[in-house]
């Protein structure tokens, strides 16, 4: 049920930059998954990013605010199963 | 949601004739925020959410062991019309974290975990302001007038899901000596019932605890405890990451598993006759998260709530109770500022004040 690989998101994008994490089945002890790690160097972008984007952020209305809150509570709804087994 | 601003009055003196104010609520900037392992949805979605909603951007580091709700949860924003780069999910080790804590280009750091990471956090975090929302090793006090029966379901229940880690889990429970002997045994019996095994299985009710070090972490101060003179109830065995539910009695105060943080499945039982005195035991603790009084008495339920030094004080059940909207944070070691979705957006924007003159008023 989980991926091979999962991507770290930088300034709202997937970025499969790496596998260096493995995430293990703390039951099994076995790797079950291997995500993205994000080093120092691309803390700096995201930060310079979310700096940059701030003014966009800023403008935003309300009832663009609530749609994707709104979005990520139904994408939740459809995706439990996989949350569940995935936590 | 409602992000509410007011309007002030300003003409407190002669030179303010005419003067009104008005204020509003702006975003803070960009966040910096950093989950635990134990929640790796809920915790970061405490955070996220409330960014969104207040219009802050952010980059959120959720932790090494348990990232894919983090992870999930930025996919789902990818597919929304988040202005690009206004939100970053980034795991990262620990050593190359710095900035999460340090840039000053972050206006806020919130984060939750643990209480040493916390505090040395906050140390090196500069100007802006910080939310710590940290452990804590919560106390229960059950009265004498207690139904025995629904305490016990709800105690299990705040001591052992999710093999105790929680920051709000039940670590201490303080018993009215008249129940105590019965209290005592249908707790034990309950306890050693929970079926332990595979968490993937429906069944299970104790897992493994995040790694065997943390497991094994838990069982020395299980053994230090006895070695003290406690006595063990129940479980106290290991195998690798799996810890059994445990239950203490006789715990000398100065053993880790009555101080300091437990964060696995073990509580320690004493009892008191002396209602005030419960309160005083429930505070000696250098963590003040949550309280639970189980009592049906309204003056020790207002007098629970006027003396004890902790964020939140829940009656008729335990310390371990949330919903999303409550304040919800620790004082003393436990932390710093409210989580709850009102409480989070106050801290992600700042007030902004308009004066407006009326030259002819």
């Amino acid at each position: 049920m989980l991926n091979k690989t999962y991507p770290y998101y930088l300034a709202n994008k997937a970025v499969f930059a790496n596998t260096d994490l493995n995430v293990t089945n703390k039951y099994t002890q076995e790797v079950a998954t291997q995500v993205a790690l994000a080093d120092a160097s691309v803390i700096d972008s995201a930060i310079a990013a979310a700096e940059k984007a701030q003014p966009a952020m800023n403008k935003m209305p309300a009832y663009q605010r609530q749609q994707i809150l709104e979005h990520c509570v139904m994408r939740f709804k459809e995706r439990f199963e996989e949350l569940a087994y995935a936590l | 949601m409602r992000i509410p601003g007011e309007v002030i009055e300003l003409e407190i003196t002669e030179r303010a004739r005419g003067y009104s104010g008005m204020s509003k609520r702006v975003p803070i900037g960009p966040c910096s925020f950093i989950s635990p392992f134990n929640f790796p949805l809920n915790l970061a979605a405490h955070k996220v959410a409330p960014a969104i909603a207040a219009g802050c951007c952010f980059v959120l580091k959720p932790a090494s062991r348990t990232p894919l709700g983090a992870i999930i949860m930025g996919e789902v924003l990818a597919e929304t019309d988040m202005p690009l780069g206004s939100f970053s999910i980034l795991p990262c080790s620990r050593d190359g974290a710095d900035l999460f804590t340090t840039d000053d280009r972050f206006k806020l750091l919130s984060f939750t975990g643990s209480p040493d990471v916390g505090w040395a956090l906050k140390a090196k975090a500069g100007k802006k302001p910080v939310i710590l929302e940290l452990g804590g090793n919560a106390a229960c006090v059950v009265d004498h007038d207690t139904d025995l029966n629904d305490a016990i379901e709800r105690i299990v229940f705040g001591a052992y899901y999710q093999s105790g880690q929680s920051c709000i889990s039940v670590q201490r429970i303080i018993v009215h000596e008249s129940i105590y002997d019965e209290f005592k045994s249908a707790f034990v019996e309950k306890v050693s019932q929970l079926v332990h095994g595979d968490p993937l299985d429906e069944s299970t009710f104790i897992g493994p605890m995040i790694a065997e070090s943390e497991a094994k972490r838990l069982e020395d101060w299980i053994k230090q405890a006895v070695s003290k003179g406690a006595d063990l109830l129940c479980g106290g065995k290991r195998e690798g990451a799996m810890l059994e539910a445990t239950i203490l009695e006789n715990v000398p105060n100065d053993c880790d598993v009555n101080s300091e943080e437990a964060f696995g499945p073990v509580s320690v039982l004493s009892k008191f006759n002396d209602f005030d005195e419960a309160l005083k035991e429930v505070d000696n603790s250098q963590f003040g998260l949550q309280a639970g009084i189980f009592t049906r008495d309204i003056y020790k339920a207002h007098t629970a709530w006027d003396t004890l030094e902790v964020g939140g004080v829940v009656i008729g059940d335990v310390p371990s109770w949330r919903v999303v909207n409550m304040p919800y944070g620790g004082v003393k070691e436990s932390g710093l500022g409210r989580e709850g979705i009102r409480y989070a957006i106050e801290d992600m924007t700042e007030i902004r004040l308009m004066v407006l003159r009326n030259p002819h008023p």
